[in-house]
């Protein structure tokens, strides 16, 4: 939304970078919401998987340019997630479990 | 929580959940009093206005069933910790916007919102700053 700051300061990417090893992580962004963090962590990244079931807000994290390469978008629900076992380095809930 | 479960299963053996959520201190007796502070910001001061009311019982509630589940379906918590998320917003318009749709209609008193209201009026480069405690969790699959 324009004219909102979410954590210009970076300080929950800076927490994660210093206890999680992202580089060529796969990652499961479960319940993306607008794909804020996915965006954030993705210069580290291999890929990463968003899923929401919201398309709307889906649709704001596919708009990102950040994820454009990278990015992968599904709806689904977190409780029947539509992927093989093991195929994943990380499952990211932000305020989302 | 099935959640966990389904990411558990699609993890790789050495894999990890990060969860980040509201961070409710052990001595609240209320799910809703969790303290998202707002302040005015402006070129001379940061000024304390009030605290919004927002419902967090479904985050809540859920921290109660994530301790269980992460002990069945054997997660090791490596990492803990509390931080404070900050918000930003250019004004009283965005501030209301963005409290309808994304922070469930949070509420703030009003006295609180009459202040706020007043110091933004008379501070032109003001902003609207909110402090969110969070909690960032690691769990690593075991």
């Amino acid at each position: 939304m324009k004219g909102v700051r979410v954590d210009p300061e970076r300080r929950e990417v800076r927490l994660l970078m210093k206890q999680v090893s992202f580089a060529g992580a796969r990652v499961l962004d479960i319940g993306t919401g607008n794909g804020r963090l996915a965006s954030r962590l993705s210069s580290w990244i291999h890929s990463v998987t968003a899923v929401d079931l919201s398309r709307e807000e889906l649709r704001q994290a596919y708009d990102r340019k950040r994820l454009d390469k990278i990015g992968h978008f599904a709806v689904a629900d977190a409780s029947h997630l539509p992927f093989r076992d093991g195929s994943f380095d990380i499952a990211l809930f932000s305020w989302s479990l | 929580m099935h959640a966990l479960c389904e990411a558990y299963r699609i993890l790789t053996v050495s894999g990890c959940v990060i969860d980040i959520r509201p961070f409710f201190p052990g001595s609240m007796s209320s799910p809703t009093e969790l303290s998202q502070k707002v302040f005015c910001v402006t070129e001379e001061d940061k000024i304390f206005v009030g605290t919004l009311m927002r419902d967090f019982t479904k985050f809540y509630f859920a921290d109660l069933v994530i301790d269980k589940t992460i002990k069945d379906n054997n997660f090791l918590t490596t990492y803990d910790t509390n931080f404070v998320f900050r918000y930003y917003l250019d004004s009283t318009e965005v501030f209301d916007r963005y409290r309808a749709n994304c922070w469930d209609k949070a509420s703030l008193g009003p006295l609180e919102t009459k202040r706020l209201n007043l110091l933004m009026e008379n501070n032109s480069k003001a902003i609207i700053q909110v402090d969110t405690p969070v909690q960032i969790r690691v769990l690593k699959k075991q």
